[in-house]
């Protein structure tokens, strides 16, 4: 209490600094403070970070298109499970914490364990991408641009009528584009 | 996620953006007296 009293006077007395050098200090701070922010952010958004926990998913996906493809673009596990956007990737990064807690657990401290919460955390997942109308799908897919000469018989039927509707989501199709599925016996709407 | 799991950990996430911007402002501030307590503001006995 003394501590936050004599800060709190020291916050309210007139420095005999120049205002430059007040100001210098605070906007260095800002830029320090925000960089190094930004830095614990994108460290939690990489994919050894990720591999430390989900070793065993991260690995499927190098069999996968979104890992190795004609173009060479690639995603990472970050860019389809964290939001883009600053106050979206705030709160899961919250939300975050409580599998910092299944983590010190041991949840899924073995590929055992791990396969046997596999279609728990799947489900998860996707409920999450379904209320969020895939949009980490759509950072990079823009139905838009699609060019349905391009596309299956089948992938145009789905696009131009549940898609465009929005009566379907990405996710609600394309489960296990990026990771193997799990048993998938009494998943809605999957046959 | 259950409605209610979904409500508390939204007001967590949004609740923890103030508090980032606030704890970055008093760590700035504190550094920032530190540095100022050492040379101009040096208290003289």
């Amino acid at each position: 209490m003394k501590l936050i009293s004599k800060f709190w006077r020291k916050l309210c007395r007139p420095s005999k600094a120049a205002v430059g050098t007040v100001l210098g200090l605070g906007f260095i701070g800002g830029i320090l403070f925000w960089g190094a922010f930004n830095t614990g952010m994108e460290a939690t958004n990489s994919e050894a970070f990720c591999a430390s926990c989900h070793a065993p998913i991260v690995n499927e996906i190098r069999e996968t298109i979104h890992y190795s493809n004609r173009s060479g673009v690639r995603a990472i596990c970050s860019d389809c499970h964290v939001p883009h956007n600053w106050a979206d990737k705030i709160v899961r990064k919250v939300q975050a914490s409580k599998e910092i807690f299944a983590f010190v657990m041991g949840n899924i401290s073995t590929e055992e364990k791990f396969y046997a919460r596999r279609k728990h955390l799947a489900v998860r997942e996707w409920q999450r991408m379904k209320e969020n109308d895939s949009q980490e799908c759509r950072n990079c897919h823009n139905f838009e641009f699609m060019d349905f000469s391009e596309q299956g018989q089948r992938s145009v039927k789905q696009h131009s009528t549940a898609l465009a509707a929005g009566e379907k989501t990405c996710v609600d199709c394309h489960k296990g584009i990026a990771h193997q599925l799990p048993d998938m016996s009494d998943v809605p709407g999957w046959q | 996620m259950s409605t209610l799991e979904y409500i508390i950990w939204n007001v967590l996430g949004y609740a923890a953006m103030p508090v980032i911007l606030l704890t970055g402002f008093i760590g700035v501030a504190a550094l920032s007296l530190w540095v100022l307590s050492l040379t101009s503001d040096k208290e003289h006995s």
